[in-house]
Order: structure tokens, then C-alpha cells, then sequence
């Protein structure tokens, strides 16, 4: 699901940085203004990385940022530093501050900030017709004089002001809204100041920067200031810290919203909200302690009938045995069949054919299915229900280490896993990323894999696919929970911010799923036309029997599969959804029993993560946990499949 | 030796043995009283402390005084901060003229009143008198941990008491901050609050640390 636009980004013209809190649209406002996709949804989170991408304003170009949502510049995740870091050493020339209409008061309380740090911006409010029916009215001019500069506003997701953006941008200026602290604080800040000479951002805002962040900023201070002054710097926080009765961040922020709360009496005005009453029932169903299970049952029902039956076998049977199987394999065995070399006519229409193999599995069996899945996924982001899936499953998530933020990259790795890796940013500890990381690679299957899966299970009796859940869902548990106990370090708290509920919008809901789709053709087409080759040249040089019989204590004995399934699991290291594919592929033909079934699929439901998601392991949490991560993962897959095959013929299981 | 000039004494050597202090010296120097070996003298005399090589330590009367004492100290430090928003040096002030002057049924009055809270604004722990042993639930405190309001119920924050430092910060962020008002929309399974037009979702943990004040009680 990663759609990274790639751009160069000039050097030369000048960047404008999208800031604003969670959740608020900046990544519909970015798409608008560079006319780059990216992913959008609702809720928090979504962007974790910095999305580049280039724009005009009337006169010349520029470099936009899209950056993670934060609350405050007092960073209290990974993602929300990343966005203060961008301001500190990015040589950002404006920004455009997003917020949402109707959470006005943390909106201002960035504006503050901003203003603060003095560099030039303007504040866009979006999402105004969420703002008019929760019966809040901004009186827009007030606010712009009280904060000295441009302001804004939009219904972004429906275009609706955003034209104006532009030109406005051209506008933005440093806003001259200011706050007094309490006057320890302004003793510390103006201290402070004197031991700064060249700074990222307004004196007095880094003061305060440093007052509060001590931790993150560390490596700035021992790069530009001499041991002295850092030293000075230490006991000026440390004689402030005694001074004051709670911590220093906490005495600020309260001052700030002090503030903001003055300036929001003084624009807002307030009418009898309106909020739809068919939505409102929805909220209080979804995260109800009992209606919620019976809820999340209806939506994954809904789910299986649209991605596990109709895309996984209405559809794939259209494209594998009409479009595929009637028109274009015998349309290219027979356009081949002019080629006089017979290795050629092999190598794209033989049994490890590019074309018979590579793209008919791809294009004929996967592409069906991840693309009702991402139309299905999509929806779920945009209505707002993963967060309150997050709240219900939050009990059951402190058992593996977690809490229900977690739900967000484990539902999103069901589209992709590599995608999800990354999101596990928003998780706060390293702990946690790491056993969110692990279960992905484990256990959580893509939605390419899934959909193929559902097909499979499609075809057996409804106990196969109970079991097959059933063992998954063990594992992941059985996993979580030891790393949850092995693992060094802290759980946290579940704090999070559940977004309305929202009727997603068609074209929203298209646009991402066409962006997947086009995501998924680039990265996996390529990934199924190498395997396929390396398929080719193995049978070609007759290794490919080797294998299987060097495998087949393994295979054969242990999992109680053909032989034949030993090309499903070499593919699988590629990506499990090609794996998975040769599996479907075998069973269609009637080539395995139903036990088989159960325990290819639950081994190549397990079995190593993707070559891309490996990268993004590496990437992410370093080179030592990835390699650890796939030499536990490999023997465990088989450990798991050999058990289950070893039970079915214990208790003489026939399925 | 008047009463007050003990007492003092008494809660100093109390909060140097939370820094495990217990010089005679220490609380020469530190003690703004004037005679301090006086009245150290006759507190000897009264059974209140006993000397060891250069050491004091409190005897078991004194260890009941200085409790009563640092109770009254550290409650009205919650009082005068959280309810009347005294600054930093006028709730200290004001604390150390209360904590000679509460009587025990007012002190358990103002306890129960801020829903016997546990720490001190300096996050010393808050000696435990009858009343929190009693029962809070028969005092019915104005005060209450969130986690215990019921559904559709507004409130307003009154403080909030993290026991860990990131915590404090993130709802800050969010928008739960002393002051503002917030309504309880659920319970279980974990806690759900509007505050403004943010709909939060947090732990009951974390819920029982923010303490809050009935604004009105109409159910929604």
C-alpha cells in the first residue's frame, strides 16, 4: 500500500511543510496542491514518513512536505519527531498549518507554537462541514488578526476551497501572536537565550524546546554548544525542575492552552449541533463491550462474501478459466507456436511459463482478489472503524505486550505487510514495534495471500477453515505472549484519538484502491516473473527434481505433502502470495486432500515474510533482528505444518 | 518551646528521612527555628525522639505526631493547589500555617474531599489517615478518579496525578488538562471521552489518575 510518489525534489525552489495535527487531511490537501497521491484516511497515523512532492504557486515552483500528524512539538513518538525534526533541519521556507474546524482548540495550540518559532505560515482549516454540523462557527477574521496571518478554509476531501490555497501561500508570514509564561519559565527561557548563539528555529521557541525535550534534542546540544553552556544548560533545567511542582513540559502546555482558550472564546461561537443519527447508532455499536463482537462478526462476514467469495472465486474462476484459460494462454501458445526456438516458446507459455505462470497467476488469481480487498479496505479506513476496532480489542492485546493501537498495523498488514512495518511506528515502544514487527512476519497474512487463502478455503469444508484460523491464531497469541514476557522493555498506555465516524466518499474510495492496485502491480508483477524464471531454470536443469527429493523428508514425510507443493514453498520465499497461489493452483486440480490443504496453508500462512517486507525489517529495526526474525520464522512454519499433520494422523483426522 | 516550634521540627526530621537522612547535624543547619537544641532537648524529654551517635531518629509518640503533622502539611499542599489554583510559593505558604492548625476531623474532611489522594504536589506520599482506611465510598468525596464516573456524566478535571511522566504529557496534548471539561461517553470495554469536539479513548488505568469534579449531573 505503499505509494510513494517518487519525485526529484529540486533544491533550488523553495519547501512548504504540511503540519497539523492527526488526522486532520493534510494528505488529501498535499494531493490537491502536487497532484500526487498518497495514501488517505481516517484515522490518526496513516502517514508515518515523510512524502515529498512538487507543486507550483503562480510564480514559481515548490517543494511540498507531507509530514506525520503531531500534537505538539514536544515529540511523543517516533513519528510526531520526525515532523519536529523536519522543522529543525529541513531548510523550510513557509508552512501550511492544517487543522481541523472543529477541534479548533488544538489546532491553535500548534498555531501557537508556530508563531513562537516564527517562521511563516498560514493556517488552513479543514474539514469546516464537519465543524458547521457540530453547530461551531469560527469567526475566521478575528482569527487572523489575532494570529497575524493568512487563514484559510477548506472541505478539502470534496475540493472545496482548496483552490484558494495557492495564493494564499504566497501570503504567509510570521504571525505575531505571543504568550507569556509563568515567570520561573521566563526566567529559564531568557537564560537559556544567552547561551544560544545560531539557531534552527526563534531563539526563545528553542529555548523552550530545549526546557522541554531535553532527551531528543541531546545530540543538537552536544554538537553546537560547548560543555560549558551544556552544562549551564543542565542546571538551568535542573534549578527550573525545583522551582516548579510539576514537570516543566506540563507547566507550559497548561500555559498554552490557557492561552488558546482565550482566543477560541473570543472566535467561536456555538449552535445546537447536528450529528447524523444513523452514524451515531453506528458509533455506539461499534465499540459497545457486547454489540461490538457481534458488529465485528457482520463486517467480517461482509468482508468474506466480497473478497472470499466473490473475488476469490466468482471472479478469479472468470479470469483464470475464461479470460485466461480460454482467450490468452491459447492465444499465446499459439502466437509461440511460429517460434522455431523451443526453449523461447517454454520460457513464456511451458508449465513455468512467464506468461501461462507468472502473469496468470498474477494478473488471474491475485489481482482479483487484492483488488476486492483493497475496495474493502478502504472503506473500513475511511468510515473510522479501525480505531474503535482498536478500542475492543484492547484487553485482549495487553495479553501479547500490546495495546489496541496495535490493531491499526495488524489490520493494515492484512493488506500489506511491508506497508504495516512501517506504520508500527506509531507504537511508542521498541518492544512493541518488535513484537508487532515479529506477529506480521509470522502470522498476518497480505491481503494478496489472504484472498488466495479464502479461495482455497473457499473450496473445503468449513472445519478446515476453522482449524486453519484456529492454529494461526494460536501461534500468534502463543508467540505474543512469550515475546511480550522475553522482550526487555515498557508496554504503554493506550491513549488514542477515535476519529467520527464517516460515510466514505466514492471517489476517495477509488482513487486509493486504484493507487494499491497500481502499487501492487509494480512491486509484485516483477517478483512472480523472477520466480517463475528461477522455476524455469531449475526444472530446466532438472534441479528442480533434486530439490524435491532433498526436501522430502522435509515435505513429504514431515508435512505429508506431494512433492510437487515443494515449488509452492521454494516461490513462497519470494512472496507468500505466490506461494500461496501454486498451492491454489495444485488444489484446483485435485492434487491434494483436504488435510493437505490445512497444512500447506497453515505453513505458508507462517512462512517467511516477503523479500520487500524483510527489506523494510532491516530498515526498521535494524539488520540483527531481521535475520533473528527469519531464522526463527522458517523452522517454526514447518514445526507448526509438521504438528498438525502429525495430529491429523494421530487421531486419524480426515477432513 | 511553644507547640509550633516542635511540630516544625518533627516534619523536618520526617522529610529527611524520606532522603534517608538522619544527621542531628542536618537538622541543625537546615531548621529556621532558632534554638534547635533546645527544642530538640525537650522533645527528648517528651518522648518525642531519642539521640543515637550524631543521629535523631523519631520515637514511636513522635512517629504518630510527625505523621498527623506531615498529613495535614501535604493535604493542604493538594488543597490550595488544585481547588483554590494557588501558585507555587502561596500554596507552600499556606500550607505550612494549616498543617499547626487543621483539626483531625477537618483533615479527614479535606482528604475525603480530594478523594484521598495519595501524593503531595512534590510527589511525596500522603500519610493515610482513618478516613482513607475507613471507607472513601461513605464520605461520598467531591473528588473523584474518572474511572469512577458514571456514563454521560460531564465533569471537569480537577488534577491529574500520572504516575508516569510520558502519560501527563500525552493527554496534555490531547486536550485533558486541569480545567477543561470533559463528558464520560463509556466504560468498558475501556474508557471513552469527549473533551471538546475529541472523542479519546484511554485505559481505566490511566482514567483512574485524573481526578475530576461534578459539573453537572444531568445524564445524556
Amino acid at each position: 500500500m505503499h505509494a510513494e510518489p517518487k519525485v526529484t525534489t529540486d533544491l533550488k525552489s523553495p519547501s512548504i511543510a504540511l503540519i497539523g495535527n492527526p488526522n486532520v487531511g493534510k494528505s488529501v490537501i498535499f494531493g490537491v496542491l502536487t497532484g500526487k497521491y498518497v495514501n488517505v484516511s481516517n484515522y490518526p497515523g496513516t502517514t508515518v514518513e515523510v512524502t515529498r512532492g512538487e507543486g507550483k504557486l503562480s510564480r514559481q515552483k515548490v517543494n511540498f512536505i507531507d509530514t506525520p500528524g503531531t500534537n505538539s512539538f514536544i515529540p511523543m513518538s517516533e513519528d510526531e519527531r520526525v515532523t519536529r525534526d523536519i522543522i529543525l533541519t529541513d531548510p523550510v521556507s513557509s508552512v501550511l498549518q492544517v487543522g481541523d474546524g472543529k477541534n479548533l482548540k488544538r489546532v491553535l495550540h500548534l498555531s501557537l507554537q508556530l508563531c513562537e518559532m516564527e517562521i511563516p505560515f498560514m493556517l488552513n482549516l479543514n474539514m469546516m462541514d464537519e465543524a458547521k454540523s457540530a453547530g461551531i462557527d469560527i469567526d475566521l477574521e478575528a482569527l487572523e488578526r489575532i494570529l497575524g496571518v493568512q487563514v484559510n478554509s477548506t472541505i478539502a476531501i470534496r475540493r472545496q476551497g482548496t483552490e484558494r490555497l495557492s495564493s494564499i501561500l504566497e501570503r504567509a508570514g510570521k504571525g505575531k501572536w505571543k504568550i507569556k509564561y509563568p515567570p520561573a519559565i521566563e526566567t529559564a527561557i531568557s537564560q537559556i537565550e544567552e547561551l544560544l548563539d545560531d539557531t534552527p528555529v526563534a531563539k526563545r521557541a528553542f529555548a523552550i524546546m530545549l526546557l522541554v525535550s531535553d532527551e531528543t534534542l541531546r545530540r543538537w546540544v552536544h554538537e553546537n554548544l560547548t560543555e560549558d553552556k551544556a552544562r549551564k544548560l543542565s542546571e538551568i533545567i535542573l534549578e527550573l525542575e525545583k522551582k516548579l511542582n510539576s514537570p516543566i513540559s506540563f507547566v507550559i502546555t497548561r500555559a498554552r492552552y490557557q492561552e488558546v482558550d482565550k482566543v477560541y472564546q473570543r472566535v467561536v461561537r456555538t449552535r445546537k449541533s447536528f450529528t447524523s443519527p444513523v452514524l451515531n447508532w453506528l458509533d455506539e455499536y461499534m465499540t459497545h463491550p457486547i454489540w461490538g463482537i457481534p458488529f465485528l462478526m457482520v463486517v467480517l462476514f461482509i468482508i468474506y462474501e466480497f473478497v472470499g467469495v466473490f473475488g476469490a472465486v466468482t471472479a478469479v474462476d472468470f479470469f483464470e478459466n475464461v479470460i485466461f484459460g480460454e482467450y490468452i494462454n491459447p492465444a499465446a501458445i499459439w502466437l509461440f507456436g511460429f517460434v522455431p526456438v523451443e526453449i523461447i516458446r517454454k520460457l513464456f507459455v511451458g508449465e513455468y511459463g512467464i506468461i501461462t505462470m507468472a502473469l496468470s497467476y498474477g494478473f488471474a488469481i491475485v489481482l482479483p482478489i487484492v483488488t476486492t480487498f483493497f475496495i474493502m479496505f478502504s472503506i473500513l479506513e475511511d468510515s473510522g472503524y479501525l480505531p474503535r476496532l482498536a478500542l475492543l480489542v484492547n484487553r485482549m492485546f495487553r495479553m501479547l505486550g500490546l495495546n489496541g493501537k496495535a490493531v491499526l498495523p495488524m489490520i493494515l498488514g492484512l493488506g500489506c505487510d511491508t506497508m504495516a512495518t512501517m506504520s508500527a511506528r506509531i507504537l511508542e515502544t521498541k518492544k512493541e514495534r518488535i513484537i508487532v514487527t515479529l506477529l506480521l512476519a509470522l502470522g498476518v497474512p497480505c491481503s494478496a495471500q489472504l484472498g488466495v487463502i479464502l479461495g482455497m478455503t473457499a473450496l473445503l469444508p468449513w472445519p478446515a477453515t476453522v482449524l486453519w484460523v484456529g492454529v494461526v491464531s494460536m501461534v500468534m497469541i502463543t508467540v505474543g505472549w512469550l515475546s511480550s514476557k522475553i522482550l526487555p522493555g515498557s508496554k504503554s498506555d493506550f491513549i488514542l484519538e477515535l476519529p467520527p465516524i464517516r460515510m466514505p466518499v466514492l471517489a476517495n474510495i477509488g482513487m486509493k484502491t486504484l493507487a494499491r492496485i497500481e502499487w501492487y502491480l509494480k512491486e509484485v508483477l516483477p517478483l512472480f516473473i523472477l520466480g517463475t524464471l528461477i522455476l524455469f531454470v531449475l526444472d530446466e536443469t532438472n534441479l528442480i527434481g533434486w530439490i524435491e527429493q532433498i526436501s522430502a523428508p522435509l515435505v513429504q514425510k514431515f508435512l505429508g505433502l506431494p512433492a510437487k507443493t515443494t515449488e509452492a514453498f521454494l516461490i513462497g520465499f519470494l512472496r507468500r502470495d505466490y506461494g500461496a497461489a501454486g498451492l491454489f493452483s495444485l488444489a484446483n486440480k485435485g492434487l491434494l486432500t483436504t488435510n493437505q490443504i490445512v497444512v500447506s496453508v497453515i505453513t505458508i500462512t507462517l512462512f517467511v515474510p516477503c523479500i520487500a517486507n524483510f527489506l523494510m525489517i532491516i530498515k526498521e529495526l535494524g539488520i540483527k533482528i531481521a535475520v533473528a526474525m527469519a531464522l526463527f520464522i522458517v523452522p517454526f512454519a514447518f514445526l507448526v505444518g509438521g504438528l498438525v499433520n502429525y495430529a491429523f494422523n494421530l487421531f486419524g483426522v480426515v477432513l | 518551646m511553644n507547640q509550633r516550634e516542635i511540630e516544625e521540627i518533627l516534619e523536618l526530621i520526617w522529610t529527611l528521612r524520606e532522603e534517608k537522612i538522619s544527621e542531628r547535624k542536618m537538622v541543625h543547619d537546615i531548621t529556621q527555628e532558632k534554638e534547635p537544641e533546645k527544642i530538640l532537648n525537650s522533645m527528648r524529654e517528651n518522648d518525642l525522639v531519642r539521640f543515637s551517635n550524631g543521629d535523631v531518629f523519631l520515637t514511636e509518640n513522635g512517629e504518630k505526631y510527625a505523621e498527623k503533622i506531615i498529613r495535614r502539611h501535604r493535604l493542604a499542599e493538594r488543597l490550595f493547589k488544585d481547588v483554590f489554583k494557588m501558585d507555587d510559593s502561596g500554596f507552600e505558604r499556606e500550607a505550612c500555617t494549616w498543617e499547626h492548625v487543621l483539626s483531625e476531623e477537618a483533615t479527614d474532611s479535606v482528604c475525603a474531599f480530594l478523594g484521598h489522594p495519595r501524593v503531595c504536589p512534590h510527589n511525596k506520599p500522603i500519610p493515610r489517615g482513618e478516613c482513607c482506611n475507613k471507607y472513601e465510598k461513605t464520605v461520598s468525596p467531591l473528588v473523584h478518579p474518572m474511572s469512577e464516573i458514571g456514563v454521560g456524566r460531564s465533569v471537569k478535571i480537577v488534577y491529574i496525578l500520572p504516575s508516569l511522566q510520558k502519560r501527563l504529557e500525552r493527554l496534555t496534548n490531547l486536550g485533558i488538562i486541569p480545567g477543561n471539561v470533559i463528558r464520560i461517553k463509556q466504560k468498558h470495554p475501556a474508557m471513552v471521552v469527549v473533551c471538546d469536539q475529541t472523542t479519546i479513548a484511554l485505559d481505566k488505568e490511566v482514567a483512574s489518575e485524573i481526578y475530576v469534579i461534578a459539573v453537572n449531573d444531568k445524564k445524556s
